[in-house]
């Protein structure tokens, strides 16, 4: 059954609703660095555990497929995976606008608050860099799939006459 | 060691999946899509194209249509058959890369 590609839909889609807050849109004061810094830690401690089961879920899933079978037979799975990866992106992009606040109301750079930021940093990108290499490996098992279950097919010597093919339904 | 790149003097007609991928890539990728493969055909790449093996997959290679999309293909005697083509930001690439360096 198509019980591994379901895996690799669902985790690719269930990860960015399962990250919420902390409210990166809050305001950014010099006496509450403290608590912005608890929040981070915070922020990262709730998400390691539910990453780490995902990343688990995902490599079983990898794993126990079978080659026979498509990795993602509608492309769903490739698409939910690729949104959480633009998800985390953003999420990057927001801490980068953090950090600038931070520094903007005096933080001292050696305070817990950057050290707690970069931690969080460092598992969004952990997040996407592993999101993406999962990807790719759907898309090349059912690429190399696909072209084996397609043996006979045309050749093309110009890059007009492929791109023609392409097109062609 | 890394293995030659080798010549490209046809293309086979690309499958469904690989339509369904193609499709999916903003105009400006699809246009990249066709001058990567003419570069190929005439074995003039562009600069920048990192043209490669795929890590552990022999007679697979990729390159590069941008710096966040990359194209996937096998050849086999000469013949280059379209595998899969997607975003792929090297940076979270190099990433992966690094971390897999630093743990072994």
């Amino acid at each position: 059954m198509l019980t591994q590609s379901n895996t690799i839909r669902d985790v690719g889609r269930a990860l960015p609703a399962l990250v919420s807050g902390p409210d990166l849109d809050v305001p950014v004061s010099a006496e509450l660095l403290d608590a912005h810094a608890t929040a981070l830690r915070e922020q990262y401690d709730n998400l390691l555990p539910v990453i780490d089961r995902a990343g688990g879920a995902l490599s079983r899933a990898m794993e126990k497929h079978d080659p026979e079978e498509t990795a993602d037979p509608e492309g769903e799975g490739a698409r939910a995976l690729e949104h959480t990866e633009a998800y985390f992106k953003h999420r990057r992009d927001e801490l980068g606008r953090l950090r600038a606040a931070f520094l903007n109301v005096g933080a001292s750079p050696s305070h817990d608050v950057f050290a707690a930021l970069d931690r969080l940093d460092n598992l969004y990108l952990w997040i996407v860099a592993t999101m993406q290499e999962v990807r790719w490996s759907v898309l090349i098992i059912d690429g190399v799939r696909d072209r084996a279950d397609s043996p006979a097919r045309r050749t093309f010597g110009t890059s007009s006459e492929w791109l023609a093919a392409l097109d062609a339904e | 060691m890394r293995s030659r790149r080798p010549t490209v003097r046809e293309f086979v007609e690309p499958t469904g999946t690989f339509r369904r991928n193609a499709k999916r890539l903003p105009p400006l990728m699809q246009e990249e899509l066709g001058r990567a493969v003419d570069e190929l055909l005439k074995g003039e790449l562009s600069p920048g194209r990192n043209y490669e093996q795929l890590t552990n997959m022999p007679g697979v290679y990729s390159v590069r249509l941008s710096h966040s999309y990359r194209f996937v293909f096998g050849v086999t005697d000469g013949i280059a058959d379209p595998i899969a083509v997607g975003p792929h930001d090297q940076a979270y690439g190099d990433a992966v890369r690094r971390y897999r360096r630093r743990r072994n």
